[in-house]
């Protein structure tokens, strides 16, 4: 059997306690699940640019660079284009109808488990 | 009647006359029956008077009258002004000037006795012989009921034209067409545009707002067809300024007496602050969902690893989880908090203040000691200079403790590095507090909107938006002033309140 890849997992969330819950979620999935955690869309685009990611979680509302500015940047970029995107908001599906139509974006309402979080990562990234 | 009759005749002595001024005599007093008869049967009260001023004849409604007001009644014979003696010298003039010019004089009067008021309209005749105005028959004529109908008329015109004048409503008359032909003044207020400027000048679609006009101009006209009266029609319009109007129209029909559509007459209701607060209330309704959604899922989020924590006796993971849920029920009551004081504050306005001296030393002190961990946490200096206040200021215990706590609270908020300090001074009758941080700043054109209720840079910022502008109606409550400072973005904020001094 073929060692598994790390998958890059880029994170973007402005609430700080979310950005710990994160952590959390993820200190022990080294090395399936490799994160890298940014505050400011700005720096989510930074890292973007830097570094190959196989997904991308955020929360849909991020400024100074709105969220969904930062999702229609990353959706009208070739090298960013086909990166799956989980969106973790409190908003309900249903408020995000606009994004719904985006191809391979996929949601979770908050609150979530850690159970659902990578139910959620593994059918993304099978 | 006996007694009048040898009464009358004594006044006209018949000796020592001749033949002719019998007949003459005779003459007269036919005609004073005559008088008499038609004069008594008059409701107004009659008298005549010869040009000595002295009284000839008067009726029975001035007898009545006479009798009312608790004059003597035995009047024939008497000169006027012994009988009323009340009359002024300006009415004594009048019946000069009838007998001088032959002319009859009306004059109205207004008169007291006692606590009622008689308004009287007074005819001087003057009755000619030889072509000399010899006497006078004066007929006073009671118009209290009529001046009183007037008066009110008067009145009720005048309270209905201040009414209109004043009114709220825009009151307005359209023809057929929609074409104003009278406009109140206060359209001014609401529309920019003086009645003027609108009366045979503008149809009341041109004042629609241009999308959705047609729609509007032909919904009115279904109802014009019609000719029914119509209420609460709300069109959006635009002030002569440009910015949007809304109104709630409402109207009759005015129809001639075939039944033909002569035009509506109705009023119009300036409802954008309405139409304004129930956005506000969406936004309310929207932000308190998606401010407390937030905290209240990172909570349950947190109990959640607490018990992984627990499974695993992983002690560093169940202090984060109880730090998580701690900050977020902090922010939860934070809102909730904010939430009622803002909804208590207008009715607590309307409760008298208790006023306070209150030293701000250890209400600062307390404040900053509860705060403590929210500055260290975020890894902020706290600068306290109140050595030199001392000051007590008058206010409300809570009042002042909510008014620090929010404005210290927004100032950490928004400070990710360097210092938050706060500063007081006596200044003049004042007492002048500062609270500065070095944090992310607010633009020019924002300062004015913080006071704001819900105002928020940006959605994402948590809590309710409604810090500040609980802070201005503190401060506005016990005559104060609020100001914030900012020399723009990334430059700190200074938030400056002054308040009287206790």
């Amino acid at each position: 059997m073929v060692k598994t890849k790390t998958k890059n997992i880029l994170i973007l969330e402005d609430d700080r306690d979310m950005r710990d819950m994160y952590k959390i979620f993820f200190k022990d999935q080294e090395p399936k699940y490799s994160i890298d955690i940014e505050d400011k869309a700005k720096e989510a685009l930074k890292r973007l640019k830097q570094k190959e990611y196989d997904l991308i979680i955020l929360d849909i509302i991020m400024e100074p660079l709105p969220g969904d500015s930062f999702f229609v940047y990353v959706r009208d970029n070739k090298k960013t284009v086909n990166i799956p995107i989980l969106v973790v908001s409190v908003l309900s599906h249903d408020a995000l109808e606009l994004l719904k139509r985006i191809n391979h974006v996929r949601f979770l309402q908050k609150p979530i488990t850690k159970e659902q979080l990578f139910e959620e990562i593994d059918k993304i990234l099978d | 009647m006996k007694h009048r009759k040898t009464k009358i005749p004594h006044k006209y002595p018949k000796k020592n006359i001749s033949q002719q001024h019998k007949e003459k005599q005779n003459l007269q007093n036919l005609e004073l029956r005559q008088y008499r008869t038609m004069f008594d049967s008059m409701a107004d009260t009659i008298h005549l008077v010869d040009t000595d001023l002295r009284i000839i004849m008067v009726n029975k409604a001035f007898k009545k009258w006479g009798k009312q007001l608790g004059l003597d009644t035995n009047v024939t014979g008497r000169k006027l002004l012994d009988v009323c003696p009340f009359l002024s010298r300006k009415v004594l003039d009048e019946y000069k000037t009838v007998f001088r010019t032959g002319k009859i004089v009306v004059t109205e009067e207004r008169n007291k006795f006692g606590d009622s008021e008689i308004f009287t309209e007074t005819r001087k005749i003057p009755v000619f012989e030889e072509n000399k105005a010899v006497r006078i028959i004066t007929i006073i004529q009671n118009i209290t009921k009529r001046k009183k109908a007037e008066e009110a008329l008067q009145k009720s015109e005048e309270r209905f034209r201040q009414v209109v004048e004043n009114a709220q409503e825009w009151i307005w008359e359209v023809d057929a067409n929609g074409l104003y032909t009278y406009a109140s003044p206060i359209g001014e207020k609401i529309l920019g545009y003086k009645p003027e400027e609108i009366v045979k000048k503008k149809y009341f679609y041109d004042l629609f707002q241009s999308e959705g006009r047609e729609r509007l101009k032909k919904e009115a006209f279904e109802v014009f067809a019609k000719k029914k009266s119509f209420r609460e029609f709300i069109n959006q319009n635009i002030h002569k300024n440009g910015e949007p109007v809304w109104l709630s129209t409402s109207g009759v029909p005015l129809l001639d007496e075939k039944g033909n559509l002569l035009g509506y007459r109705g009023a119009d209701t300036n409802i954008t602050e309405r139409k304004k607060i129930e956005e506000m209330k969406d936004n309310l309704i929207r932000d308190i969902s998606h401010g407390l959604k937030s905290p209240i899922a990172m909570t349950e989020m947190a109990f959640s690893i607490f018990q992984e924590g627990l499974q695993n006796g992983n002690i560093e993971q169940i202090q984060q989880a109880e730090r998580i849920a701690s900050s977020n029920l902090r922010k939860i009551r934070k809102d909730v908090n904010n939430m009622l004081e803002i909804f208590t504050l207008d009715m607590r306005r309307m409760i008298e203040k208790k006023k306070h001296k209150i030293s701000l030393k250890p209400v600062i002190n307390e404040i900053i000691k509860n705060m403590r961990y929210l500055i260290e946490e975020k890894g902020l200096k706290l600068i306290v200079d109140i050595s030199q206040g001392g000051n007590k200021v008058l206010i409300g215990k809570r009042d002042i403790k909510t008014l620090i706590y929010d404005i210290m609270d927004n100032a950490i908020k928004f400070t990710e590095h360097g210092s938050i300090s706060i500063k007081i001074r006596p200044k003049g009758k004042m007492v002048r507090i500062d609270v500065k941080d070095t944090g992310c700043g607010i633009e020019e054109e924002h300062k004015d909107k913080v006071f704001d209720k819900f105002y928020k840079r940006h959605a994402a910022i948590e809590g309710s938006g409604l810090g500040l502008s609980i802070c201005k109606e503190i401060v506005q409550m016990y005559k104060g002033e609020i100001k914030i400072n900012s020399k723009g973005t990334g430059k700190g904020t200074t938030v400056t309140v002054l308040l009287p001094k206790g």
